[in-house]
């Protein structure tokens, strides 16, 4: 399927997914994030672990990297498209 | 939380360490394998985690490919403390034995208990109830509602005494609560009659209820003399007929006589009895003997139930001893017989008269060639009172 088919799809999920009146991240294959205070992050979608330590843990997502920075950083589960950080989180950030 | 540890320590896991290697690669190759490590953390360059046995079995290509080899830190779950004793196969029967017993004991009646009255006639019950499918040992699910209903019909249709039954189970308890009638006072008769002496003897009480009496204290009465009239005389110069009730005691002689022969024949038990025993769980008995036992005997029965904290088990021991009965007979002298002879008589006289007895005389002894005939005389208080019917026209 080339890029442009692959958009035109898309866009036609979007438009039916609108007219029921869902949320989009309901069909959505992009990173669905949830913060649990500083206390937990939840992100649900492919993605991959670059760099993990106590204090930074850098997760490849789709075109993007996402930083994770905090203190006593632990990598909770990881599999079947979740990833689950807990620990004393201070900042999430795309770069 | 809790809930998960369980469930990881039933499938059993696995602590792992890597001292070198590319944790990253691995943690993202493991989840794209879909082999879940539980808690993986990296400190001071060590990489630490868990994961089931099943997935650890798998983990191999995914170690070469990330140039991470894995040590194994310690082994969790019950699988390891299953193979730490797996050379006690008697631990793994037991273990078997025991969740056997728990399923099926559990659906099983244990005791079945009889409340109530204590005049209820158990016997007759206990043996309904048995024939009914009520017994130590039978199914639970048998005495549900539609079934204890049927048995409590029973039980009312076939036992006359009994005005409501019910069986409840308490655990594995059948408990049958049952109650009594109630007595209803006989109906009164009400048929016009006289009052009349059915033993002669001499007055010494008069309860006239109803009726004109016609003796007095002291008056000397013959049997069939009238005692109290139905007829009573009005002031008007008329006559009412009506149920003549009364208690009337008098002194009343009687005679007891007892025979006593010189040629005694007893039956003795044996000194040395023979013992069996009998298992019984949930009402099957395995006796633990061959063999019956079809003469006459004197039989000492002992039973023994174990208990647990106050609650009755369902097995109970009974161990029954029998003696041998021989018959002896033996030839007593006549001062024998005839002190035979009068504790024969003290027996009689309180079966029969109970503590009526005024007076009593000596007993006369008759010795014959076979034995001793005792003959007493007692004077007794008895009501002598009879009722007879009045046959009047309508």
């Amino acid at each position: 399927m080339s890029k442009k088919d692959k958009s035109a799809r898309n866009s036609k999920i979007k438009r039916i997914v609108g007219a029921v009146g869902m949320p989009e991240c309901a069909v959505s294959s992009e990173l669905f994030i949830q913060l649990y205070s500083n206390k937990a992050v939840s992100i649900e979608g492919n993605c991959s672990v670059l760099n993990y330590s106590d204090e930074k843990i850098a997760i490849n997502t789709a075109g993007n990297i996402l930083k994770v920075c905090g203190s006593d950083l632990n990598i909770e589960e990881f599999g079947n498209g979740c990833l689950e950080i807990t620990g004393c989180i201070v900042s999430v950030s795309f770069c | 939380m809790w809930l998960i540890t369980l469930w990881r320590y039933i499938f059993s896991y696995v602590e792992f360490t890597a001292e070198k290697g590319f944790f990253e690669r691995f943690l993202n190759l493991c989840a794209r394998e879909n082999i879940k490590i539980h808690s993986p953390k990296i400190e001071n360059g060590v990489l630490y985690g868990k994961m089931s046995v099943r997935d650890y079995r798998n983990i191999l290509p995914i170690v070469r490919r990330s140039h991470t080899p894995l040590k194994i830190k310690s082994k969790h779950g019950l699988r390891f403390a299953v193979k730490k004793h797996k050379n006690r196969s008697g631990m793994l029967v037991g273990t078997a034995v025991f969740f056997v017993l728990i399923f099926t004991l559990s659906g099983r009646v244990w005791n079945v208990n009889i409340l109530g009255d204590p005049k209820l006639p158990r016997t007759e019950i206990m043996s309904l109830l048995n024939s009914s499918g009520v017994f130590e040992g039978c199914s639970k699910s048998d005495l549900l509602s539609d079934d204890s209903k049927r048995i409590r019909d029973i039980l009312l249709n076939n036992i006359d005494s009994l005005s409501w039954a019910s069986i409840n189970l308490d655990g594995c308890f059948a408990d049958v609560e049952c109650r009594m009638k109630a007595d209803v006072p006989k109906a009164q008769d009400y048929t016009i009659c006289n009052i009349i002496a059915q033993k002669g003897g001499r007055i010494l009480e008069v309860k006239a209820y109803r009726g004109t009496p016609c003796v007095k204290i002291g008056d000397a009465v013959q049997s069939g003399q009238l005692l109290v009239s139905g007829a009573i005389d009005m002031t008007n110069g008329g006559t009412l007929f009506c149920a003549a009730n009364a208690e009337i005691y008098a002194e009343v002689d009687e005679q007891l006589s007892t025979f006593v022969p010189f040629e005694q024949v007893s039956s003795l038990p044996s000194n040395t009895g023979i013992k069996r025993t009998v298992l019984t769980a949930f009402g099957f008995n395995l006796p633990l003997f061959f063999g019956s036992i079809d003469y006459d005997c004197k039989v000492e029965k002992n039973v023994l139930i174990p208990e647990f904290d106050g609650i009755r088990l369902p097995f109970k021991s009974t161990t029954a001893i029998f003696y041998p009965l021989q018959k002896v007979s033996r030839t007593i002298d006549e001062n024998s017989a005839r002190k035979l002879a009068v504790e024969q008589l003290t027996k009689l006289q309180k079966s029969q008269f109970g503590d009526n007895v005024i007076n009593c005389s000596e007993p006369e002894f008759l010795t014959t060639e076979k034995g001793v005939r005792a003959v007493c005389k007692y004077t007794c208080k008895e009501n002598i009172a009879k009722s007879e019917k009045i046959l009047i026209n309508p």
